[in-house]
């Protein structure tokens, strides 16, 4: 947004100084613009290229970056290897808790009916 | 790929984005719209116009390197390329400080001209000799204000600084400024044209 300040006093005395200034702006040469024309060409991504890029870089970008991506792997990777192979440690737990499941506590319950 | 004309009604934001994806009429449209801007801009913090051509120069290419990934509508394509060329400038006029002093163009000497055209050049020149004087930041800021026109709150921006502080470096640029320039009014005939 173009807002030029001429409110103030400053501004109206120097007034005439800057619009000298946007008036006798100097402009680049036009071997100069050629040059940088070029360099926005030499530099812009090809379409394909682009497309080509795309979908690994979309999916990076979705799921969060490749921080998190490695993160996922890891525990994924885990995951997979305690399924195929579980620690002892493992089975004990899952064995304590099918003993655990075959409590009926319902049971103790009943006890306490009979007693009452 | 578009006619070059019909990229004039499209913002910069938009443009960016069909230079990423490959269309070339984005490339020719933003280079003639942002080429002159940015080198303008440099211009009037260096005074020096081979160090403006290559701060516009490596300003615009960090612009094509940044496209593919530019982020549309968080920050202005313009905002962020003032904050790139004034960077670029600032590092350049440490590398000169102190061993390059002639190279500050003299405040116009006086010299009676009857032209109008003389006069707006002999004053847009007694002002960017007058803007070399003052402090980098507060030339920046003065530049952006009263000649690219910008908004305070786009300074602050530009320059990572609260509005107050934009409005602080200006008022004082405008201070020196008049110091320095108002004495000559006469001399570059603003004794009867303003």
């Amino acid at each position: 947004m173009m807002t030029y300040d001429t409110n103030s006093s400053g501004a109206d005395d120097l007034a005439a100084f800057f619009d000298a200034a946007r008036q006798e702006d100097e402009m680049p040469s036009g071997d100069f613009m050629a040059r940088l024309q070029a360099d926005a060409l030499r530099l812009q991504p090809t379409a394909t290229a682009r497309e080509r890029r795309l979908p690994w870089r979309d999916l990076l970008g979705f799921l969060g970056g490749w921080r998190t991506v490695a993160g996922l792997t890891a525990a994924t990777c885990a995951g997979v290897w305690m399924g195929v192979s579980p620690p002892d440690l493992m089975l004990t737990l899952l064995q304590d808790q099918t003993v655990i499941q075959n409590v009926d506590p319902v049971s103790g319950y009943d006890y306490a009916m009979l007693e009452g | 790929m578009m006619p070059l004309d019909a990229m004039s009604e499209y913002d910069d934001d938009r443009l960016l984005a069909l230079y990423a994806r490959g269309d070339a009429s984005a490339a020719r449209a933003l280079t003639a719209r942002l080429g002159p801007r940015v080198f303008s801009h440099a211009q009037r913090l260096l005074a020096d116009r081979a160090e403006a051509e290559d701060v516009t120069q490596e300003a615009l290419l960090r612009l094509w390197r940044t496209a593919p990934d530019w982020r549309t509508g968080e920050a202005k394509v313009t905002t962020w390329l003032y904050r790139v060329t004034a960077n670029l400038c600032t590092d350049r006029l440490r590398k000169q400080r102190g061993t390059d002093l002639d190279s500050v163009p003299e405040i116009a000497d006086g010299r009676p001209s009857v032209e109008a055209s003389m006069h707006r050049r002999a004053r847009a020149d007694a002002l960017q000799a007058a803007l070399m004087q003052l402090p980098e930041r507060q030339r920046q800021a003065v530049v952006l204000r009263h000649i690219e026109g910008l908004a305070n709150p786009e300074i602050g921006q530009i320059m990572a600084l609260g509005t107050r502080a934009v409005e602080s470096l200006t008022a004082r640029g405008k201070r020196a400024l008049e110091a320095l320039l108002l004495g000559q009014r006469e001399e570059l005939g603003l004794h009867d044209d303003i």
